[in-house]
């Protein structure tokens, strides 16, 4: 079964273009010193329209994770374990991906790690996955 | 200066993954019905997962942080118990039907008010607490239901 991909709107098509190019771009407030993901209009918390795409580094930490030896959706049923994420860019934002290139019972909450670029084969399309530093 | 009531539609993005808004309206709705927590009679968390009646009955104030399981295992949770809970089945038991998932807990905490609640009568049930959640984990309300 397909899996879905994800669709670029005009808002969150500059994150999509920067994986294309293995690049990590999330959004910056000048006014805030924050950066900000998920993409958006304006900056949370102050509204300030100052938002600027920034490239990070891609390093961070393991924030969570739940290792799913059932899939989460049909589309999964052949990519088990699944090693669902959330990382904590060392630029401040959080996100939700997946850990890769390791063993589920190496996986540790505060491990260190980086970012894996998956291009989707016959797609245009990059996803952004993590790996143990 | 403005204002942004809702700041996150996924624990990814919350501040806090473990401190979940119904903290704020428990507050603010004990407040309102002049109670504190030790007056509810039943309560009926809105349970999609198990983990969100642990970490509402702890944000709500029932118990302290990180003492919900404690808390769980400590009462009887019947309609005969010492804190009846979700006394209607939750949706644990029957499945999370969108919307009317979240209603069946109004109607839980009202029926037992009402004392409607046919052979799972709390006795002397005249206050109810009733939560709910929408997003992920992101918007959450509470309700004080009393009766007389």
């Amino acid at each position: 079964m397909d899996k879905p991909m994800p669709e670029p709107t005009p808002v969150t098509k500059p994150f999509w273009d920067g994986l294309r190019e293995h690049k990590i771009r999330i959004q910056y407030s000048p006014s805030a010193d924050r950066y900000v993901f998920y993409p958006r209009i304006l900056a949370p918390g102050t509204l300030a329209d100052d938002l600027e795409w920034r490239e990070v580094s891609g390093a961070g930490t393991l924030y969570t994770f739940t290792v799913a030896d059932r899939p989460t959706a049909p589309p999964w049923a052949d990519a088990l374990p699944q090693l669902l994420a959330i990382v904590e860019l060392d630029e401040g934002p959080r996100l939700s991906s997946e850990m890769v290139d390791v063993a589920p019972d190496a996986l540790r909450v505060g491990m260190r790690v980086k970012a894996v670029f998956h291009d989707q084969p016959g797609q245009d399309i990059t996803l952004l996955r993590f790996a143990p530093a | 200066m403005c204002k942004i009531r809702l700041t996150f539609k996924t624990p990814t993005y919350a501040p806090d993954l473990l401190r979940s808004p119904i903290s704020a309206a428990a507050g603010r709705a004990f407040a309102m019905a002049g109670i504190d927590r030790g007056s509810v009679d039943m309560a009926s968390i809105y349970d999609c997962y198990t983990i969100t009646v642990l970490m509402s009955l702890e944000d709500a104030g029932f118990c302290e942080k990180g003492k919900g399981i404690e808390f769980v295992n400590s009462h009887d949770l019947t309609f005969r118990g010492d804190f009846p809970l979700n006394t209607a089945g939750g949706q644990l038991s029957f499945g999370q039907a969108g919307m009317a998932g979240g209603m069946h807990h109004v109607c839980d905490g009202a029926r037992q008010v009402m004392g409607r609640a046919g052979d799972a009568q709390v006795r002397d049930c005249n206050t109810a607490f009733v939560s709910g959640n929408g997003g992920i984990m992101s918007e959450q309300v509470a309700l004080v239901l009393q009766g007389d």
